[in-house]
């Protein structure tokens, strides 16, 4: 028996640092975010926070076409609903590519985790900020991009009850969905990037982080939309003073397949670096620059040169414009779109001088040197006019032409737009319902939220 | 025993003495001419009898002139023999082993203990080593679907197989069994293993197993026992060598349109400036030569005759001839085994070696080296010790490029009419990835050679794999007293591999990839990348240290006997991993060269920006587990057992809350040996067992832990050059165990003479909160499905193994019959999923979700037939006929709209193997089934008809006109391409096909010498083996093998000649 008892004890004693032998980490590259490092890792994440911006939005205006034939080969009935806004079944299927709103919800998420890990762990000082900040920068980011996809613009009569994003601030998988409406969503957009402007340094390690210059061209863009110019203003001065550098146009080799120089895949205008979602329609092998657009530009313009390129064989041109030196595309604020707001809203305020000061800094790097003759503004609407003109004709292929017609139509530019496809005339009508484009219908069953009214 | 002997020999010597007797002597010996003692002997059909001494004599006498000796003994197989008296010499008697006898394994091994199976209440299947022997070739699981009960391979749930036992336990969870090396599981790669080296194998089917093995036996226990040293045996040498020629695939059985019908496609398509963009893309995207010959013309750079002419040419090209003739190769196997054994008193020994060199049909080779040895010795009364060592060393070198290799656009991507040599022999260039027109006019000759040669560019991007895997145990059994033993088990298991992927300076890789970074400055190229090979290496490194503390208690008290386990384990398994890429290898000296990460460089043929690829990482996980045990049964005079064992086991999970670190199992068991009883009379059935077993297991999910966890990437950002993650984990506290309680029932016979004898298993399964993929609203941001409780599931089935000697005496005919039922259905789910589309995939099956239907099922869209106008498929959408694609394969259709077939995988399946043998002849057959299931074949997708050249021959039988809807169900052509459309119609009900199938699994045939004179071989077996035969029936009329059905460009398993030959000599 005393041998049992022997045998018994070896076999307990070695079982007894149990504890300890299962307290190894089961893998090295796993950990629970608690440190200002592990946080900023997450947000360092450039495919979720800073990639597959909405791209449904650029799909659906009239600044490109692509052949009856492109149209045919698209895979999916989806894709080729979009070009021709339809009602409904717009997006992707989810399980096959991911539709823009499965992108979008996915970076908020991340920051909402974010933010409230790190305040969960009371982690403060200066990088805490800047991690609380970059966070609500992101959020409010993709809620603008969801808005301009899946809301209408906002109109201050009807913001109250027109349908906005669903708003979600906290992780928590267990809150079910609601929409909330178009001022609730811009509401908390203004409100996040306050935040970040406060919360922000001035330079980051990388692009792919924003930066307080970054926060405040949002804060800008977000003003522009909402028509609220005063302030709009102030945001876009505000970015200016941190980064007001562009690139003059006759530095550039236009031959070049991408003439815009990059480093790190980002331009200099960039304020801070995104993607949006790489959709066959937009790509240069397919997506043919509207007539009407490439007519706009004059002679002396380099950016007829810079940004296009004709299409071998095919009397049209493609885009080439990218700020990315490769093919994707941005819609992410830069020192030129600031410059542009700033003219508008001193348009938009009366204040026309200054107005074509902002509107010829920018311009006079886009020009020909010495062919260049300065605008000087004598009349509102037509000072206006010019001015988003220019815009358009900056602004090509960034997302932001779709938000433009959305609010010009909402102050009764009356924009149609067309589309002949396989001898089909489709036209978009200003105010038309499908200026809030379906919410994946997969969403609708899953969560039932509304649907935007069709 | 001995007493008992001086009885008899007493009895004997007196009836000799009364009545003038001739007297019988001879010899009992074993196969290795080792003397047998205490077996047998009896005289014609009278109970006298005598046994065998130390010696193995004997000695007997009768007063009849001729008689019939019966000698038996437990764990031989039984001998008659006739004898005519008087009797010259001594005869001598050789005793087969009955390990080789089909229904002799009287003793289960568990991996723990090893439990007599007359005592047993398990579910148990076993192979022994003859069984096991039936097919050949170097890897073990393969083998067992023909020739185990309740082991199926599905072939229709996903693109590898999955070997299953009882079906599923678990919907979300690992599906593979937990395969056992003797005492403990083995981690390392499965075919590291010589199946030369089996001795049997057992199959733990029911609760019991996982109550003995933990979480990882939830689906069944494959316990493979090696063959080991026996005490008291002359030293036995084993030799086994064989060749193997496996035939070519027969690649007709790819569906690819021809080259004419492609060709035809493609024209039109041109016509219709399908390819207009691609062509004028700036990306410039890899146009077909057609394409490509076609715009030639249209840019007048050829004539159309002169264009005519190569297409009239190419239209004749069959790549798959190609493939054919100049790719692929029979495959060649040889395999060498050879092993000594043996053992004194106290000590026993085996050594082994084996060496297997297979060239597969591309030219791959492995070559596999296996060393074994292994040992006991009985230090002295109490301790035993034994050791054991293994090594493993496998090295492959990659093959050729076949059918799925060779590529253009992906892997397996490329039209049906590319030319892989000249009629010289010369290997021909291939556009791949680029428009080949216009890398030929690319950078005046100065970049390298942009082409690519698909019939030889293996011979340039080479893989060499290098395994080695070392294997030690030691054990020491440490007898208290009698019947009382505390043993300790080691093992600790090395794998080490490294993977090392050569591209030379004249692989394509290489070549591309330099030439991609390339800059052309003033005409003179600058390479960013530099030249020579570029390298892969990856090393990989496993440690598994397993150890167990286990107490044995056996005592047998007058009708009473108790046999108990229990102990504790810890398990250790640690593995690490580093992958690099070199470039400008200079593969002389290697030297390697110098590349900048940090920046972007532009694409000399689409401008774009991009990185050098950088291509490292390292990683390192550990895995801890901690287990206790128990396990007792109690038998009452040989009729009544009870069994009892729990388990539990914690492990390192990381995040883990403390209580629910630790799982539970336990199982309880009866038995009932009812030809034992008094009462029982049946001459019939010799033997007569009842047996039931019921058990609980649980199971976490990495799910559960109780935090977020985040996981970090291998590289930096390239923007800020801080590390990046992100969330791999999202803490749900709605998450309970998964739980499952399986209940066996089984009735073991035997009839006398053994002619008939099996077993009819019954079992349940019951799994509860199973953890599943359930679709959720992804506004949430953590994705379109989340781990959820997501049901219950029921799986019910028979087992049912049956046995039988059909011919016994010269001419031999046995048989042995598998069959099993298994069918598994959702109780109840949870979430409901409303998309019907969820439900529908066309590449695998995914689970379905609903009440009453099997877990794996096959639903499909209704079809009502082609638009008689237009010849496009249809389909319903609230009940009414129609052609809104996104609709019905979007949110359109609920799940009550689809048609429901059946089951995925197979509900009736099993195996049944013949075996006959007349003089030294012996003739096997083995054949399988699955009957019960559905399967979706493949047809015509335009889209990736158009996209991807990927046809299909119903192309050729599409509608064309009206009044063709009549004929055929296969949609016209409108030349435009549709995702939503095609999924449908590869969706739909028309593509459902029964899986049910025959398949001649294989056929042996053998001969043995048994020349005594045959030195210094005792015996020798010289067999032929044919294997992967093929169907003999299949329900669907498509002319489909169903196990070979999933995954693009599919082909079936050729079949397999083997001849080879079997000696052992003493």
């Amino acid at each position: 028996m005393q041998k049992l008892y022997i045998i018994v004890s070896i076999i307990a004693i070695s079982i007894s640092g149990c504890n300890k032998y299962l307290d190894i980490k089961s893998d090295k590259k796993l950990t629970t975010p608690t440190t200002i490092s592990d946080f900023q890792a997450l947000l360092n994440d450039a495919n979720y926070m800073n990639g597959y911006y909405c791209s449904s939005g650029e799909i659906s205006t009239d600044d490109y076409y692509i052949t009856d034939a492109d149209y045919n080969s698209l895979n999916y009935d989806g894709d080729k609903r979009l070009y021709t806004w339809e009602n409904n079944y717009v997006s992707r299927p989810q399980n096959l590519a991911g539709d823009d709103w499965y992108y979008c919800y996915r970076a908020i998420y991340v920051s909402n985790s974010v933010l409230k890990d790190i305040n969960d762990q009371n982690l403060q000082g200066l990088s805490a900020d800047n991690i609380r900040g970059q966070a609500y920068f992101f959020r409010a980011a993709r809620y603008l991009d969801g808005a301009q996809i899946w809301a209408h613009a906002y109109n201050i009569n009807t913001a109250s009850s027109d349908m906005g994003m669903v708003l979600r601030t906290d992780p928590d998988m267990n809150i079910k969905s609601v929409r909330s409406s178009v001022k609730q969503t811009y509401d908390l957009i203004v409100n996040d990037l306050k935040n970040a402007i406060n919360l922000l340094p001035t330079t980051q390690l990388g692009i792919s982080l924003p930066d307080k210059c970054a926060a405040w061209g949002l804060l800008a863009r977000t003003y522009l939309y909402m028509g609220d110019y005063e302030n709009s203003l102030n945001a876009a001065e505000e970015s200016l003073k941190l980064n007001n550098q562009l690139l003059n146009f006759n530095n550039l080799n236009a031959s070049s397949r991408y003439p815009i120089p990059v480093i790190k895949l980002s331009s200099i205008e960039l304020l801070h670096n995104n993607g949006i979602y790489p959709s066959q329609q937009l790509n240069p092998t397919f997506s043919k620059i509207s007539t009407n657009l490439y007519n706009l530009y004059d002679e002396n313009d380099l950016r007829k040169i810079i940004y296009y390129q004709k299409n071998n064989n095919h009397n049209s041109y493609f885009f080439k414009g990218t700020h990315t030196g490769n093919i994707n595309l941005i819609s992410t604020v830069t020192t030129s779109e600031m410059y542009l707001i700033a003219s508008e809203c001193n348009i938009r305020l009366g204040n026309l001088s200054l107005a074509s000061s902002y509107l010829n800094n920018l311009l006079v790097k886009r020009y020909k040197t010495g062919h260049f003759i300065p605008f000087t503004f004598f009349d509102n609407s037509i000072a206006l006019g010019t001015l988003l003109n220019e815009r358009r004709k900056e602004l090509v292929m960034r997302g932001i032409r779709w938000s433009d017609i959305k609010r010009l139509n909402r102050d009764g530019a009356n924009i149609t737009l067309t589309r002949i496809v396989n001898n089909v005339v489709y036209t978009l009508e200003p105010n038309d319902n499908r200026y809030a484009i379906a919410i994946p219908e997969e969403i609708i069953e899953l969560s039932g939220i509304t649907q935007n009214p069709r | 025993m001995k007493i008992q002997n001086l009885l008899l020999l007493i009895c004997l010597m007196h009836s000799c003495i009364l009545s003038g007797q001739k007297k019988i002597s001879g010899k009992v010996v074993s196969e290795n001419m080792q003397p047998v003692n205490g077996a047998t002997i009896k005289m014609n059909n009278n109970n006298y009898g005598t046994t065998t001494n130390n010696d193995g004599l004997f000695s007997i006498t009768t007063q009849h002139d001729s008689c019939v000796l019966y000698i038996s003994l437990l764990g031989y197989k039984s001998v008659k023999i006739q004898i005519r008296l008087p009797q010259q010499m001594p005869i001598t008697i050789v005793l087969q082993d009955s390990s080789s006898i089909l229904d002799d394994v009287t003793v289960i091994s568990t991996g723990f203990q090893k439990i007599p199976k007359v005592r047993s209440t398990g579910s148990f299947a076993t192979v022994d080593n003859k069984m096991f022997n039936l097919q050949v070739g170097s890897d073990i699981l393969s083998r067992l679907p023909a020739i185990a009960n309740s082991v199926v391979m599905d072939n229709g749930t996903r693109q590898s197989s999955q070997m299953m036992v009882r079906g599923l336990s678990t919907i979300s969870g690992p599906k593979d069994p937990l395969i056992v090396l003797d005492n403990f599981p083995y981690d390392g790669d499965i075919s590291n293993l010589n199946p030369n080296m089996v001795e049997s194998i057992t199959i733990l089917k029911d609760a019991a197993a996982s109550s003995i093995w933990g979480a990882r036996a939830a689906n069944g226990v494959i316990v493979i026992t090696t063959k080991n040293g026996q005490y008291n045996t002359a030293t036995k040498f084993e030799l086994n060598t064989n060749i193997s020629i496996g035939a070519k695939p027969d690649l007709s059985y790819i569906r690819e349109l021809n080259a004419k019908d492609f060709i035809n496609i493609e024209k039109e398509l041109y016509n219709r400036n399908f390819y207009n963009s691609q062509l004028n893309s700036n990306s410039r995207p890899v146009m077909s030569p057609v394409v490509d010959l076609l715009n030639k013309v249209k840019l007048g750079q050829m004539s159309q005759e002169e264009a005519d002419r190569v297409i009239q040419e190419l239209e004749t090209i069959d790549v798959k001839e190609q493939f054919n003739k100049y790719i692929y190769k029979p495959a060649v196997k040889q395999q060498y085994f050879l092993s000594a054994r043996g053992g004194n008193k106290r000590f026993n020994w085996l050594t082994s070696l084996g060496f297997d060199n297979n060239t597969d049909n591309l030219n791959a080779i492995e070559k596999r080296l296996n060393l074994r040895f292994q040992n006991s010795y009985k230090i002295n009364k109490q301790f035993t010790l034994g050791t054991s060592l293994y090594y493993t060393q496998t090295n492959g070198i990659s093959g050729k490029e076949g059918v799925n290799d060779v590529t253009m656009k992906g892997s397996g991507t490329y039209v049906p009419y590319i030319q892989l040599r000249d009629n010289a022999g010369n290997a021909l260039a291939v556009a791949r990835t680029w428009n080949k027109a216009y890398l030929d006019t690319l950078g005046n000759g100065k970049l390298l050679n942009w082409n690519y040669y698909p019939l030889n560019d293996w011979q340039h991007s080479v893989t060499k794999r290098q395994t080695t895997n070392v294997l030690m145990t030691a054990n020491l059994n440490y007898e208290i007293f009698k019947g009382f033993n505390a043993i300790a088990n080691y093992q600790y298991e090395n794998q080490k591999s490294w993977v090392n992927n050569i591209n030379d300076e004249d692989s394509y890789m290489a070549r591309d990839y330099i030439n991609r970074f390339s800059q052309i400055v003033n005409g003179n190229v600058i390479n960013i990348v530099p030249l020579g090979s570029i390298l892969n290496t990856t090393y990989s490194n496993m440690a598994a240290s397993n150890i167990r503390f286990q107490l044995n208690f056996d005592k047998q008290f007058y009708k009473h006997q108790i046999n108990a386990i229990a102990g504790s384990e810890m398990r250790a398994i640690d593995r690490n991993a580093f992958q690099e890429r070199f470039y400008g290898v200079n593969l002389n000296n290697y030297t390697t060269g110098n590349v900048d990460y940090t920046r972007t460089y532009p694409n000399i043929v689409n401008g774009g920006n991009a990185f050098i690829s950088n291509n490292q990482s390292m990683s390192e996980t550990n895995t801890r587990f901690l287990s206790h045990f128990a396990n007792v049964a109690y038998n009452y005079n040989n009729k009544y057992t009870i069994t009892a064992s729990t388990r539990r086991d914690a492990s390192n999970l990381f995040g883990l809350n403390t209580n629910d670190q630790w799982n539970p199992f336990w199982s309880t068991g009866a038995s009932w040996l009812i030809s034992n009883e008094e009462f029982y009379k049946s001459f019939f059935l010799k033997v007569l067992k009842l047996r039931t077993t019921y058990g609980f297991s649980g199971n976490i999910n990495s799910a559960m832990v109780a935090v977020n966890t985040i996981r970090f990437f291998p590289n930096a950002s390239v923007y800020t050059g801080l590390p990046e993650a992100r969330f791999n984990n999202y803490y749900n506290p709605s998450l309970r165990w998964e739980t499952s309680k399986m209940f066996n029932v089984s009735l073991d016979f035997e009839t006398q003479n053994n002619r008939l004898s099996g077993s009819i298993e019954f079992f349940t399964k019951n799994g509860e909160n199973l953890f599943g993929t359930a679709p959720m609203d992804y506004t949430n941001g953590i994705g379109a499905g989340a781990l959820f409780n997501v049901g219950r599931m029921n799986g019910k089935g028979f087992d049912a193994e049956l046995k039988s000697l059909n011919f016994v005496k010269n001419f031999k005919w046995s048989t042995t019959l598998n069959l099993s039922f298994y069918k598994d259905k959702i109780q109840e789910y949870y979430l409901n999923r409303t998309l019907a589309r969820e439900y529908i995939s066309t590449s695998t099956p995914p689970v379905s979700g609903i009440s009453g239907h099997p877990v794996y099922s096959i639903y499909a869209y209704k079809w009502a037939g082609l638009d008689p106008k237009s010849g496009e498929a249809q389909g319903y959408l609230n009940d009414e006929i129609s052609k809104n694609y996104s609709s019905i394969t979007g949110t359109g259709t609920k799940i009550e709209d689809l048609e429901f077939f059946g089951s995925a995988i197979p509900t009736v399946y099993g195996s049944l193997i013949n075996m006959f043998e007349y003089s030294n002849f012996q003739l096997q057959l083995g054949i399988t089934y699955k009957f019960g299931y559905w399967f979706r074949r493949k047809s015509i997708n335009y889209s990736t008809l158009f996209n991807n050249w990927q046809g299909h021959t119903d192309y050729n039988l599409r509608w064309q006109n009206p009044g063709d809807e009549l004929n055929t169900y296969i949609p016209v052509n409108t030349f435009t391409a549709n995702t939503q459309r095609d999924n449908f119609y590869t969706g739909s009900s028309v593509l459902v096909e029964r899986g049910d199938h025959i398949r001649l699994q294989f056929i042996n045939i053998s001969y043995n010498f048994i020349n005594k004179n045959l030195l210094p071989s005792k015996t020798a077996q010289l067999f032929i083996n044919l294997s992967n035969l093929g169907c003999i029936w299949r329900a669907n009329k498509s002319g489909i093998d169903p196990d070979f059905n999933i995954g693009i460009n599919q082909t079936i398993t050729p079949p397999i000649y083997t001849i080879g030959f079997r000696t052992s000599i003493n």
